[in-house]
């Protein structure tokens, strides 16, 4: 059975490259100019997750493994910065490099081991992996257990560009972001992402061609660790602590429905997906009513009959339109 | 196509007497998933009567039989069991209506023993062999009886893959190239079988790559091609066919 | 004393090992019998357990209804949710790629702890062995408290019997058939869909009993299935879902496992399982007792 379907028009054509950039370019104008009307610390918080999920999408949506345990690669990169900063006191982007390398070292251990089963299996065993990590994180001194690391200072970034001011920071971290978005996007267009597809559209046939697939998958899920691990130090600079929420199931399970709200597969979903749940979040949360109720009915929503997501129906809706 | 004369070449007496045929297949489309399989598939059996469905491979002669039984739910047409409509039936309950099903790769289960797969289809109607009178016949499926239905040969397989209908009390048997891959000694076996559930007045409708096997036991033929019946005569026709059939079927 | 433990203690370990891999075994029991008929993994597994356990609770705070019904009546309740749920969701998803069935069963975990923490808060709820199974004996090595014994032996009877029912019966020939299967079965004139909505059930109400056997052991709350699940998870894939029998055993040895390891590292008990499902999968990807596939 293949991977889970995607609408995603994977061939750019010069249409869609011209049109991704138009799109590229309101989106940063529209980042330019939000914080004048939304609040910034909401506003990063969203560019954090929408890293996050467009990172898990780069493994789920082009690759075709849906990982159970993204929490352990953006937690375990959040405790590393949010260590380096406030027991080794480095400067921010030190601290950062700290936290995506933690990260990759994760991502090359789980992703060795993971990628040695497929589909469902790859799942649970992402899945256990990522709650040994919590475990891990739960006893070990240096993370504070309940408490979390926290009370550190932003510091200046490259020893001058103080973080502490709030414009500075939103606009660090949505430079970042679109970098991250920019970087995954050009993955997904390369001729390694090429292969990645292969691998999500027809495993056997991929390897019959003569490529080693199990290099290619652990490729990217290194990088997809990596760039999670990025959002994830972003989040502890933002909010200065990194907790056990971090690590936790939860996180990673939110991550997919994040995905899967905005479209796996597609470039913008993710990015949109983010915002819903960040929004949805954000709004229950003052509201007194459960979040996790909303979160566990919106899956089973999505999944029942909302598979292609914001993005994905729309493209769908489009498509149909045309034909 | 609908509504033509479904048996364009015959000449001879009409079969069944005037009675209404069994199984009426009438105008059959279906697909597989995008591509149309079936393009209008017209055929009738007669109670009692062994009909075979020739033709080259992958012409749609499996797919008729899916179709028809409804493994393959989509579908258009009409196909009528006992002058019952069938077609909107649930898959189970096409069995309960006294339709049996033989797949071409036989469908013997590997964690049932052979018993177990004798016993798994359910009876669904009064008639059927008892397990005693299957036994009887098949005296190598008692021998084995308690080893996994897998571990038997090819041969074996196919006996107890039409066995085990045999006691559901059906009465058509859907059967899909039963000879295929099996040595001529085991081939002569099931040539046998057959005529036992002829004799018991059990209707077959048989898809058959091997023509002269096919020759010896059936009494209407049906020839396909493209999705499509082509072709139709009966069992005193087929001398003059001969050699015009082995030339369609590229024997 | 054996290797420095005194030995009341490494049998009190190795006894909460067992009682633990009771319930490995009966979850990752159901969790395979439905993963084989429906390719679904059951991600409401442990919620299902959790619903078990407060259905026992509710039966006798709103009902009055004590131990002994709540073990024939919450299974059964636990079984007709879900029952009810394959029949109106989760059918809809057998045609599509198996991870949508881990994704809506995920959403399920998330719906039904999130409601019963809504309504009874984090805290457990505590319950109370019944009459007859309070107090201990002494077996002269160890003394073993009467629930402890009785959670053993009775999730060893279902597990077993279980596996006879699958094993040696023609309704578990059927189960069997369709597993490996079910088009034919189905036009063999067996009613698949209610086979599957059966299955779904029975492998529900498996993990309601445990939840119902482990009300008094641990306390009845709404977080009881989701650490629980995770470990299960883990036991599956170790075993691999092959095979029933393999599904029983490994959760016992793992839970064995567990408890020695608390006596003997106590650091590594809440990870061993996770490291040996890693171990397992280096030497063995396809589980102890999987198939190659």
């Amino acid at each position: 059975m293949s991977a889970i379907p995607t609408e995603a028009a994977d061939m750019p054509s010069r249409r869609n490259t011209r049109s991704g950039f138009i799109l590229l370019g309101l989106a940063v104008a529209a980042l330019l100019v939000a914080p004048i009307w939304v609040y910034p610390i909401f506003m990063m918080k969203l560019l954090c997750f929408a890293l996050f999920a467009a990172a898990f999408n780069l493994l789920l949506g082009y690759t075709g493994l849906l990982s159970f345990g993204h929490a352990t690669f953006f937690g375990g990169a959040a405790y590393a910065t949010a260590h380096a900063m406030k027991v080794w006191q480095v400067t921010p982007e030190l601290a950062i490099l700290a936290g995506v390398g933690t990260a990759i070292v994760l991502g090359l251990i789980i992703g060795a081991i993971a990628i040695r089963r497929q589909g469902i299996y790859f799942a649970m065993i992402t899945l256990a992996l990522a709650q040994m990590f919590y475990f891990f994180c739960l006893q070990a001194p240096f993370t504070n257990g309940e408490d979390g690391i926290q009370g550190f200072s932003r510091g200046k970034l490259f020893g001058f560009i103080d973080l502490n001011d709030t414009m500075n920071l939103y606009y660090f971290i949505a430079v970042m972001t679109v970098l991250s978005l920019m970087l995954i996007w050009r993955i997904v267009h390369s001729p390694f992402g090429q292969i990645l597809k292969a691998i999500r559209e027809n495993e056997p046939r991929t390897v019959s061609l003569g490529y080693s697939v199990q290099r290619y998958k652990l490729a990217a899920f290194i990088m997809s660790a990596a760039l999670a691990g990025l959002a994830g130090s972003l989040k502890a600079l933002l909010f200065q602590f990194a907790t056990l929420t971090d690590v936790a199931w939860n996180m990673s399970g939110e991550v997919i429905l994040m995905t899967l709200l905005g479209g796996i597969g597609t470039m913008a979903g993710p990015v949109i997906g983010a915002g819903i749940l960040v929004g949805l979040q954000n709004f229950f949360a003052t509201s007194g009513f459960p979040v996790t109720i909303v979160l566990g009915a919106t899956f089973m929503i999505c999944v029942l009959l909302f598979r292609r997501g914001v993005v994905g129906e729309i493209r769908h809706w489009f498509a149909q339109g045309k034909a | 196509m609908a509504g033509t004369d479904p048996v364009p070449a015959a000449s001879t007496a009409p079969r069944g007497a005037g009675a209404a045929a069994q199984l009426k297949v009438r105008d059959l489309e279906a697909w597989y998933g995008e591509s149309h399989a079936l393009h209008g598939v017209d055929l009738d059996v007669f109670q009692g009567e062994t009909v075979t469905l020739l033709g080259r491979n992958g012409v749609g002669k499996t797919t008729t039989l899916r179709a028809i039984m409804g493994i393959i739910r989509k579908r258009k047409g009409d196909v009528e069991f006992e002058q019952r409509s069938i077609l909107r039936l649930p898959l189970h309950r096409v069995a309960r209506a006294g339709l049996g099903f033989v797949p071409e790769e036989r469908g013997i289960f590997a964690s049932l023993t052979v018993e177990e797969n004798l016993m798994l289809p359910p009876v669904v109607a009064r008639g059927g062999m008892s397990l005693q009178e299957i036994y009887d016949i098949f005296p190598n499926l008692l021998e084995r009886r308690a080893s996994p239905g897998t571990r038997l040969s090819g041969g074996e397989q196919q006996m107890l893959a039409i066995a085990r209908i045999l006691r559901t009390g059906v009465r058509m048997i859907l059967l899909d190239e039963p000879t295929e891959g099996l040595a001529p000694v085991i081939v002569e076996r099931i040539g046998e079988m057959l005529k036992v559930l002829k004799s018991h007045g059990l209707s077959v409708l048989l898809v058959e790559q091997n023509f002269r096997f096919a020759a010896r036991i059936a009494d209407h033929f049906y020839v396909m091609d493209h999705g499509r019946i082509i072709d139709s005569f009966s069992v005193s026709e087929l001398p003059a066919r001969t050699e015009a059939l082995n030339t369609a079927l590229g024997v | 004393m054996i290797f420095g433990v005194p030995l009341p203690a490494l049998m009190g370990q190795l006894l909460i090992g067992l009682i633990n891999g009771s319930f490995y075994a009966l979850l990752s029991l159901g969790l395979a019998v439905i993963f084989g008929l429906l390719r679904v993994i059951n991600f409401a597994h442990g919620a299902f357990y959790m619903l078990g356990a407060f259905a026992a609770w509710m039966l006798l705070a709103y009902a009055g209804i004590g131990y002994w019904g709540a073990l024939i009546l919450a299974p059964l309740i636990v079984g007709i949710v879900g029952m009810a749920i394959e029949r109106l969701m989760l059918r809809r998803l057998y045609g599509l790629d198996h991870l949508y069935g881990l994704l809506f069963t995920f959403g399920l975990a998330l719906l039904l702890e999130g409601t019963f923490r809504h309504f009874f808060g984090t805290s457990g709820q505590p319950y109370t062995a019944p009459e007859a199974l309070r107090g201990a004996t002494n077996l002269g090595f160890m003394v073993l408290p009467n629930y402890r014994g009785w959670v053993v032996a009775a999730s060893l009877v279902i597990c077993l019997g279980t596996w006879a029912v699958i094993e040696k019966t023609s309704i578990g020939a059927y189960l069997r058939a369709a597993t490996e299967n079910a088009t034919l079965v189905q036009a063999f004139g067996v009613n698949v869909p209610v086979l599957l909505t059966v299955t779904y059930g029975f492998g529900c109400a498996l993990a309601g009993i445990a939840g119902v056997l482990a009300a008094p052991v641990f306390q009845v709350s709404p977080l009881m299935g989701s650490n629980l699940i995770i470990i299960v998870f883990a036991v599956v894939v170790i075993g691999g879902m092959g095979s029933i029998l393999g599904a029983i055993v490994t959760g016992y040895m793992l839970g064995i496992i567990e408890g020695l390891c608390k006596v003997f590292y106590p650091e590594a008990a809440n990870i061993v399982v996770f490291v040996i499902m890693a171990i397992v999968l280096l030497l063995r990807p396809a589980g102890l007792f999987g198939k190659e596939t």
